[in-house]
């Protein structure tokens, strides 16, 4: 299915806003795909690992955020708002049900949000150094998620399937030039995201995890 | 950072989780089924808007000459614009005239009677930034850009903040006149009198016999016809002032400070603004935000704007309390 053609002016969040609203089969797909994966890992850890809890506040999140659409226009980007959406949803949940003692993430502490969503609009942020393993390969994943969508995707595809640049062309629906070009923004956005939030040249991350 | 650091990079981070197949599928086509019904909504929004539009067409061509020919020639001043218009909301220019269906962004004229159905609401931002909002089942004559007779059911004024308060309405009603001296009020009729709820600021009362009487920011005024008067308290923020948030109308946010913001929710809820120790206003004012609060209510808007921000605003009791977000 050929994804939504961005109108110039307009960027991709903002076309695919208009589209929806207008009743685009194609901007839904393209809003779920973009969006529903993401949002889960994001609700899934604060939420215990529990699934079930899961899919309720996603579903809650998402559904809100559509009705949100048409008064979009945040300082952040779109996935940003959606999240944030999404970390009242939990606290909701969690209040609802009598649930306490939620999971606190590295990357919900203020300045290092701060620096993950700098990721879609770029701001200064403090530096944050020494995590443990887990945590670190965690904020790596942290990091391809808040990257534009598909840009996760294209990086996954890429280096754990091993793709060629067609083959991800003929999966977003673009042409080989347009992947290739979509793949080294990609990278140099993660090479970007992974420096904002760890403040060291991507290369000793790198090293550090033992890559 | 090479290709082959970038690959071994993510694969020692491993892949992200993929979400089971069948949460995925169940969350699609609730959400899917969600965007339809939102989709038909706002198919049969317009399409309502549309019939209104048609119906007020056909009354103005069926109408024209007759009305025309019941008014007086000449230029009618311009008392405000519709800034609200919810349910049923009509005007008509005399007795004999028909009624006129009206829409968000109508022109108010002096010389006609505007009306509110029993699932009508209205705002109208009236010249010198003042704001006027009608109840449901409200009928006001609009006799000039200064003077407006309420005939039926209740309005609230709000004559604005700032330099803006110089701006003068009067209001009468069978019982006496009200004019405010800077304030927010809600006036409304009653059967044996009227019933006067001040905000902010002061409201004289002045009846055809001479009475006049003052209530003060949070006093509740019940005038009767026969003179007596009873005081009471009324809560500056509450239920009871729901309906004049419901016709609160959209605020375009673009370009504001976070903090003339808050300071709009604070007074369309006649309630204070407070900062939490660690943040200064000045940091708060640095934050700009963009969009508007169309559809939303105030406290609606204020869950909706913060949102996008890092700092979270909590309605404790009468007062907006800004805070940083905490951590989940």
């Amino acid at each position: 299915m050929e994804p939504p053609r961005v109108q110039p002016g307009m960027t991709g969040d903002q076309q695919l806003i208009r589209d929806m609203l207008a009743g685009d089969e194609r901007a839904f797909e393209a809003f779920f795909n973009a969006y529903f994966a993401r949002v889960y890992r994001f609700a899934l850890p604060r939420l215990n690992g529990d699934v079930e809890a899961a899919r309720d506040v996603v579903q809650t999140t998402l559904g809100k955020a559509m009705r949100g659409l048409a008064g979009f226009r945040g300082e952040s980007g779109l996935f940003t708002w959606i999240c944030r959406i999404c970390r009242n949803e939990v606290v909701e949940y969690l209040r609802a049900r009598k649930r306490g003692g939620h999971v606190v993430l590295m990357d919900d502490h203020a300045s290092l949000r701060a620096a993950v969503e700098s990721i879609e609009a770029p701001e200064e942020f403090d530096l944050v150094k020494s995590y443990g393993r887990d945590e670190a390969t965690r904020l790596v994943r942290v990091v391809l998620d808040r990257l534009p969508a598909n840009y996760g995707d294209a990086l996954e595809w890429k280096y754990f399937e091993g793709d060629s640049v067609e083959s991800i062309g003929k999966r977003l629906g673009i042409g080989t030039v347009a992947a290739q070009s979509l793949l080294a923004r990609a990278r140099l956005a993660f090479r970007e995201g992974l420096e904002a939030v760890f403040g060291a040249e991507a290369v000793d991350i790198a090293s550090s995890l033992g890559a | 950072m090479n290709d082959q650091d970038l690959e071994r990079l993510l694969k020692s981070a491993g892949r992200r989780e993929v979400p089971p197949a069948e949460v995925e599928r169940a969350v699609r086509e609730r959400l899917h089924g969600e965007w339809q019904a939102m989709l038909r909504e706002n198919r049969h929004r317009r399409s309502r808007r549309g019939a209104f539009a048609l119906a007020a067409s056909l009354v103005a061509a069926a109408f024209g000459l007759w009305i025309a020919s019941t008014q007086s020639v000449g230029p009618q001043a311009a008392v405000g614009t519709l800034a609200v218009a919810a349910g049923e909301v009509r005007e008509r220019s005399g007795w004999f005239s028909g009624w006129r269906v009206m829409g968000g962004g109508d022109v108010v004229v002096a010389g006609r009677t505007l009306e509110t159905g029993v699932d009508g609401r209205a705002a109208i931002a009236l010249s010198g930034g003042m704001s006027l909002r009608v109840d449901r089942d409200t009928r006001i004559a609009l006799i000039d850009p200064s003077r407006l007779r309420l005939e039926r059911g209740a309005l609230y004024l709000d004559s604005g903040s700032g330099q803006a308060r110089t701006a003068q309405l009067l209001v009468e009603t069978p019982t006496g006149s009200v004019r405010h001296v800077g304030t927010q009020y809600e006036l409304r009729l009653l059967d044996a009198g009227v019933q006067l709820r001040v905000r902010e600021g002061r409201v004289e009362f002045r009846s055809p016999t001479g009475l006049v009487e003052h209530g003060q920011s949070g006093e509740q005024l019940v005038i009767f016809g026969d003179g007596r008067v009873q005081r009471g308290a009324a809560p500056r923020a509450g239920p009871t002032w729901d309906w004049v948030a419901e016709a609160t109308p959209d605020l375009d946010l673009e370009g504001m400070s976070l903090t003339r913001f808050v300071a709009w929710a604070g007074r369309e809820l006649g309630i204070a603004v407070t900062f939490a120790p660690a943040i200064s206003e000045a940091e708060l004012a640095s934050v700009i935000v963009h969009g508007s609060t169309s559809g939303l209510t105030p406290t609606e808007a204020l869950r909706a704007v913060f949102a996008t921000t890092s700092f979270e605003a909590t309605i404790v009791g009468d007062r907006i309390v800004v805070d940083r977000r905490a951590p989940i």
